[in-house]
């Protein structure tokens, strides 16, 4: 709590799980799904919030993924993109007492391939 | 599109359902809701009724005050406003198995399309179906399950019935 | 065990096609997630954190090797090689893919196995007695009964959209096992003084955020009339629970909110009224109670000697079997036999976790030496119901040889822990890793068989699915402001003597859980007269007092 001031704080990152897979994904800058929180698009401002928002409707009369909900993150002083909240740092990595699984097993998450 | 059992469209089918602000019309065919159509008893505006009356359980209501009306009715709809409230199915059955009410019971409402077996084991006879999927594939839908070990309301042997059959 | 016929069969088959296509249509976009998402529930198919879980049955908690293998078979072709045990007597897998499940409920029903309501607001599986048909003291096996109300349960059309989901237990012993007073129906068979077989029925016990003990509505339903008296409480309860409110939808806030005296009206009346208009189709019939019955008849026990001087043997030259003797078996009702339970609590491990080796192993072991039976139990351990004494040594180095030979058995590292913040939606924090912090601060077996029974509970958030009401040490997670608190409560118990337990003032801190149960356990040790004064004995002595002092001092 301490080094708070030096984070931004309140920005805003879009998540949801694939719906064939369940695997976690970030909606990225680059317009579409990723497995790896770094990709994801960061919402600051009221508009950008708002923009990032409008996706969820989209997506939850989609066929790609399932619960699509925006979620607080921070970005460290060196630009790494982290989960405020215990739940949300267990998603982006994976059970914390099973480090062999999930995300944080030793892939590098990137883009999402559909048909895999 | 109201469908029966078979998935054959009612072509007969000419029931309105009543919305609150709509006047009773004594010469058309209407289902009116089960406090309308109460009030409507006792005061006697039904007297000089021509057409077939149709009535429209909610959830919350009690099927047993149909008890001493069943003979002026030609329908019973049970609205199922919302998939997850199952209380439709129950008085579905008890119209069937407890009051006698053999006509046409209709759902209406939230006709899931995963519920239709179980509607139609519960005695339903009529399926108020809306999306173009489900009528195209209603048969899959209900006749899901071949057997059953339960009959509350079909009349259909129970698995239970068939293992123990003499002869 | 019961052995399916055609027509369970085809029941389940016709459920794996039904499913199939409800998947089909999702995946191809016929139906949105909203309306795909209760059918996948009825399947037992949840969206957790990581990837989709699904739970599958196991009635009455009774499986047998090959069902055992078929699991393990699972575990590895369409997960990470492992299953999870849970405290309703089923298991669940944490990684599958929707588009895999079809296929795997395909496989689980060649060996008579399914998800069916595992799930959803409906009749859930039905739980019993682990050591049913294999314990002393029984009035008779009460899976029969569970077979019989599996199949009264199974797609009953009337009750798959209760306000709320619906959970059975049954006990057919004085010792409750099941946890029975905590069920939304509690069902005890009991023997009347004429000597007939009928079931004293208990309602609207539960945990969650409300944890309330059942009331007994009726102390004598005859056999005969068991179907007709629960399809009378299930339809009072379908038509006058909460659908307003989520936490206020379960039948123990119908039955506080509508009192018990006018609740067991209601259902009386609806009893009679179903007796006399559908008694012939909902009438527990003889010859099918008896066909059932017949599955669950003894298997083809040996004369024996009671005592064995294999086991004594064994016992005086391996101190770590002695140990596990001491603590893992229970008294059989055939002479030279035991029932052996086996831990899923090894030191360091995941409460409930087996591996597919394990679970393999598991299997092996109950074909040679417990007639192929398996039961899991609902403190997430499995048990051998019917070992000869003369096997125990050779059956424990086998299970030890995997990590399944843990000597603690009902003592203090032998906790439920729900999955928690590591796995589940709706946990507010984490509770494996607490368990595994208080393990290792016990890890003196010495210390834990001195401790005594002490049952410890974690759940990591207020629905309770570790247990943490009827813990003799409860713990419960919460969320303050993102990080993870933990409240404990004292005195709580499932069994016969059901109670719930009592909060024992603030929140600790993650790191400082294991510091607060040393300080309880320590409080208990240095305060009871002798070692026969059980922790729930000097709890009911003592009160919270000297735990309140010992926690927080003049705080």
């Amino acid at each position: 709590m301490a080094n708070m001031n030096t984070k931004h704080a309140a920005l805003q990152a879009l998540t949801a799980n694939l719906l064939l897979s369940g695997d976690v994904v970030y909606w990225s800058c680059r317009g579409d799904w990723s497995l790896n929180i770094q990709d994801a698009l960061l919402a600051a401002t009221e508009d950008e919030v708002a923009i990032l928002e409008a996706r969820i409707p989209v997506e939850e009369n989609g066929n790609d993924v399932v619960a699509p909900y925006l979620f607080p993150v921070e970005r460290d002083e060196d630009g790494t993109i982290q989960a405020i909240s215990q739940r949300e740092v267990i998603r982006a990595k994976g059970p914390t007492i099973r480090t062999d699984l999930g995300k944080q097993s030793g892939l590098r998450p990137g883009p999402v391939d559909q048909a895999a | 599109m109201v469908l029966n059992k078979d998935g054959q469209k009612l072509v007969e089918d000419s029931f309105t359902l009543l919305a609150d602000d709509d006047a009773l019309n004594n010469d058309q065919a209407q289902i009116l809701p089960l406090a309308r159509f109460l009030d409507a008893v006792e005061d006697g505006s039904l007297n000089a009724r021509t057409a077939p009356l149709g009535v429209l359980l909610a959830p919350a209501d009690d099927t047993r005050a149909l008890v001493d009306h069943l003979g002026k009715l030609a329908l019973i709809a049970i609205d199922f406003p919302q998939y997850k409230d199952g209380r439709g199915f129950t008085h579905a059955r008890l119209l069937r198995e407890q009051l006698g009410w053999t006509g046409e019971l209709r759902a209406v409402g939230d006709v899931l399309f995963d519920q239709l077996n179980y509607m139609l084991r519960t005695g339903f006879s009529t399926f108020d179906v809306r999306k173009a999927y489900d009528v195209e594939h209603f048969a899959d839908a209900i006749n899901a399950f071949t057997e059953a070990y339960q009959q509350p309301g079909d009349g259909r042997i129970t698995v239970i019935e068939k293992r123990h059959a003499v002869g | 065990m019961y052995q399916y016929d055609q027509f369970d069969n085809g029941l389940v088959s016709e459920r794996v096609d039904q499913f199939r296509g409800q998947v089909e249509r999702r995946t191809a976009g016929n139906v949105l997630e909203e309306e795909f998402r209760p059918h996948r529930l009825m399947n037992g198919l949840y969206l957790q954190l990581h990837a989709y879980m699904l739970r599958v049955a196991v009635p009455y908690g009774t499986l047998n090797g090959g069902q055992m293998r078929m699991l393990a078979d699972c575990a590895r072709k369409y997960d990470k090689g492992y299953g999870h045990f849970t405290t309703r007597q089923n298991i669940q897998f944490n990684w599958p893919r929707l588009d895999d499940v079809s296929e795997l409920l395909k496989d689980l029903s060649e060996v008579e196995m399914h998800a069916i309501q595992t799930s959803g607001n409906c009749i859930r599986n039905i739980t019993t007695d682990q050591y049913a048909g294999a314990t002393p003291d029984e009035v008779e096996d009460p899976r029969i009964t569970g077979e019989v109300l599996r199949q009264w349960s199974t797609f009953h059309p009337e009750f798959s959209f209760l306000p709320r989901k619906f959970k059975i237990a049954i006990t057919a012993t004085e010792n409750d096992r099941a946890a029975m007073r905590f069920h939304d129906i509690g069902i005890e068979i009991v023997k009347n003084d004429a000597g007939d077989i009928g079931y004293a029925v208990w309602v609207g016990g539960g945990q969650g955020r409300t944890p309330v003990i059942a009331k007994k509505l009726n102390s004598f339903v005859p056999r005969q009339d068991l179907i007709c008296y629960l399809e009378a409480v299930l339809r009072t309860y379908n038509m006058l629970g909460r659908r307003d409110n989520l936490y206020k939808a379960r039948i123990k806030i119908t039955v506080n909110e509508t009192g018990v005296e006018e609740f067991t009206r209601l259902v009386d009346e609806e009893f009679a009224a179903v007796k006399q208009h559908a008694y012939e189709q909902f009438r527990l019939r003889d010859e099918e109670f008896s066909r059932v019955a017949a599955f669950f008849s003894d298997p083809a026990y040996e004369s024996l000697a009671a005592t064995s001087s294999t086991f004594e043997d064994a016992k005086a030259k391996d101190t770590r079997f002695a140990a596990w003797a001491a603590t893992n078996i229970a008294p059989h009702k055939v002479p030279g036999y035991a029932i052996a339970n086996i831990s899923l609590k090894p030191a360091g491990g995941i409460p409930g976790d087996a591996t597919s080796e394990q679970m393999d192993l598991v299997a092996d072991l109950a074909d040679r030496y417990s007639f192929s039976d398996i039961r899991v139990t609902h403190e997430q351990n499995l048990v051998l119901p019917h070992v000869k004494f003369d096997d125990l040594y050779a059956l424990w180095q086998a299970l030890d040889h995997i990590d399944l030979g843990t000597a603690n058995l009902g003592l203090v590292t032998d906790m439920i822990v729900c999955p928690g913040l590591d796995y589940c939606n709706l946990a507010n924090a984490r509770s494996i890793p607490v368990g595994q912090m208080i393990d290792a601060r016990f890890a003196d077996l010495n210390r834990q068989h001195d401790i005594g029974e002490l049952k410890v509970k974690i759940s990591g958030c207020i629905n309770a699915c570790g247990h943490h009401h009827v813990g003799h040490i409860g713990i419960l997670g919460v969320d303050k402001k993102g990080t993870e608190y933990y409240q404990i409560t004292l005195g709580g118990s499932a069994d016969e003597n059901a109670a719930v337990g009592k909060i024992v003032g603030r929140a600790f801190g993650y790191d400082e859980v294991a510091d607060a149960v040393e300080t309880v356990v320590t409080t208990y040790v240095n305060g009871r007269d002798s070692k026969e004064e059980t922790f729930l004995s000097y709890v009911g002595r003592v009160g919270l007092g000297p735990f309140k002092e010992a926690l927080y001092g003049s705080e």
